[in-house]
């Protein structure tokens, strides 16, 4: 009988689970929980503080799921070390565990960068529940709060705060609110967004002093520019990096995350790692790296368990996906999307903007594929670009029509009411770009199959999809 | 694991482009389930979009796919996979933060009129037929469990040669 042993107990150890149990219904399952609850919702932790969400809504999966995979869930625990040879992990309490597999699930740590004054109370990071309850606890105390960071952390933060009548002032390193995302002109549509809802920003400077009082309380910090801004707490949310401590001297191999193949073993055999702390294959970079992002977590864990269980799966890749609204303003994006018009002259930029709807669409294609769009506003049918992006096709026929207003029905028929007309509210924007654009053999895939997109194209050495799926060209 | 699942395909040659199956989407799930209501007070909102290119169409719905990009991506696990099969989402728990709108490979998952939820169909669990597939005049549109479907006519039979 089997020992698995998953250290971590969020997404990537739950698909992990499923996918163990799916193929081995014997073996013993171990998870190890740093926290003492069952595996949650991360970025829900800032619509509990903005009181959106009741606390009983966290949970992602409860305790019957556990009972039902029959895994033994130690809580409170931590992975410490890994002794590759002996088999054996170290845990946070003392003891030590045997494993014939192990998964490295141990997620990432935010980056606190090196600040003056930035060690004490007052000043805290926002990624797990015990973090949200420190903060929840001191609202009373705090009347105004510093975010540095205008990331997704940083802005869901400093929402939920407004939310909650404190003032917050939004520091950002780069020239643009989610820097990672938007590009100078994309971060005018959130600015307008945070004036409207009377939230301050510093962009283009950075913290670089904390400045407490005798009793060690946070008072104000200053900044590069040297200007100063009072206030009684500061929110650090600044990225979050793979944490690679516990495997530190175990002879598992790290670069910025911990590096596995594409069946999400590393190079030690029957250790798997999964989730942000793992680096994979970006497939639009071409490259490893870490993407600590929710759905390839899960994607990890469910490839990593499957291996570990006995099958043969690959992870083909996969790309930064991220949804994030406040303060009424909403954008979607995947892959590369923050990259400017002028930046790299392989890649080319194409836009639409209506400012009056407060609509923004971008995509950046190169070597005629799709490599990122971002959407901001009107969202739907969004995920038609990520599609794209899964399966590489050749978009250049058809790239003008990706961001353009009206379809080609529309062109075709511009009369409202040739086309049988509904009362569908603003039945313009919805069918923007169609399928009916993409060729048959694309087409053909929809309809036929209902497998993953990615798995089942196949590329040449650029990386372009030379198969799509369909035998019958049309 | 559910390969055997009944889908809604469609059928490219026989669609009209007339998206009957868009209303009867939209007043099955609308609150009324009645077509005038629907459309004067109620938030119609379709989960299949007729795609229409000059003489060619089809209707586009989800794919209830066997590893979900939605499931995957959903934070609160409201996005889920029934066992048998379905992909459904639970609006109780869905906090709309939309991930699962921009994974959607075929842009299946929208926001919900009116309300911050993601919205897809769910195969019309109260029916025997999903309304669109019977709303479908041309037979464009077909549930069934087939992975790849043909859609032929039934063959003529041969007259046997009679001597004489």
């Amino acid at each position: 009988m089997a020992e698995y042993l998953i250290a971590g107990n969020s997404v990537a150890a739950v698909s992990a689970i499923q996918a163990i149990r799916e193929r081995d219904k014997e073996g013993r399952i171990t998870v190890i929980s740093p926290e003492p609850y069952t595996a949650y919702c991360r970025p829900l932790i800032t619509y509990v503080l903005a009181g959106d969400v009741e606390e009983w809504r966290l949970p992602y999966k409860r305790e019957s799921f556990y009972q039902q995979n029959k895994v033994e869930v130690l809580y409170n625990v931590k992975l410490d070390g890994v002794d590759v040879s002996e088999r054996t992990a170290y845990l946070s309490d003392g003891k030590k565990v045997a494993f014939d597999k192990l998964l490295l699930a141990v997620g990432g740590k935010p980056f606190i960068p090196p600040i003056e004054g930035i060690d004490g109370p007052d000043v805290y990071t926002f990624t797990t529940i015990a973090d949200m309850k420190a903060l929840a606890g001191r609202l009373e105390d705090i009347k105004k709060v510093v975010v540095i960071g205008a990331g997704m952390i940083g802005m869901k933060t400093a929402e939920a705060l407004a939310k909650r009548d404190k003032e917050v002032v939004i520091v950002e390193l780069m020239d643009r609110i989610l820097p990672m995302v938007l590009d100078k002109e994309g971060s005018s549509f959130a600015e307008k967004a945070l004036d409207r809802a009377g939230i301050s920003y510093v962009l283009g400077d950075s913290v670089v002093g904390v400045g407490r009082d005798a009793s060690g309380k946070v008072r104000r910090v200053e900044l590069k520019s040297g200007a100063k801004i009072e206030c009684d707490a500061v929110v650090v949310a600044v990225g979050v990096r793979p944490n690679t401590t516990p495997v530190e001297g175990s002879g598992i191999e790290v670069n910025k995350g911990i590096i596995v193949d594409d069946m999400m073993e590393t190079n030690v055999e029957g250790v798997y790692a999964a989730g942000d702390c793992a680096e994979s294959y970006d497939i639009i970079l071409g490259q490893k790296r870490p993407n600590l992002v929710w759905p390839i977590a899960y994607r990890h864990g469910l490839i990593a368990g499957a291996n570990m269980a006995g099958g043969r799966r690959r992870f083909v890749g996969g790309f930064p996906i991220n949804s994030i609204g406040f303060f009424g303003f909403q954008v979607v994006s995947a892959g590369m999307s923050a990259v400017g018009e002028d930046e790299e002259a392989s890649i080319e930029v194409l836009k639409f903007i209506d400012e009056s709807k407060g609509v923004y669409r971008k995509v950046v294609i190169a070597n005629n594929r799709l490599l990122g769009f971002c959407v901001i506003g009107d969202i739907r049918r969004a995920g038609l670009y990520t599609g794209l992006i899964w399966s590489r096709m050749d978009v250049s026929y058809f790239k003008e029509l990706l961001v353009e207003h009206i379809s080609l029905p529309e062109a075709i028929y511009p009369i409202d009411g040739a086309l049988p007309a509904m009362n569908f509210s603003d039945r313009k924007n919805i069918r923007r770009f169609g399928w009916a654009v993409f060729p048959y053999s694309y087409r053909k895939l929809f309809t036929g199959y209902s497998a993953r997109i990615e798995e089942i194209c196949a590329f040449d050495d650029k990386g372009v999809c030379f198969y799509d799926g369909a035998d019958d060209e049309g | 694991m559910n390969h055997r699942i009944k889908r809604v395909y469609p059928i490219e040659e026989n669609c009209m482009g007339c998206r009957l199956c868009e209303v009867a989407c939209a007043i099955e799930h609308s609150e009324f389930k009645d077509p005038i209501m629907t459309f004067f007070n109620g938030k119609p909102q379709s989960f299949t979009t007729v795609e229409v290119d000059r003489n060619f169409s089809f209707s586009l719905n989800c794919r209830h796919c066997d590893e979900p990009y939605c499931v995957e991506a959903c934070i609160t696990g409201a996005m889920h996979k029934e066992p048998d099969g379905r992909v459904i989402v639970y609006e109780d728990i869905c906090v709309g933060c939309y991930m699962c709108v921009v994974s959607c490979p075929w842009g299946a998952v929208n926001p919900k009129e009116g309300a911050k939820k993601a919205a897809k169909c769910d195969l019309c669990p109260d029916r025997e037929l999903p309304a669109c597939v019977q709303a479908c005049p041309n037979r464009a549109l077909v549930f069934d469990t087939t992975e790849e479907l043909v859609f032929e006519l039934p063959e003529e039979e041969e007259e046997p040669f009679v001597e004489g």
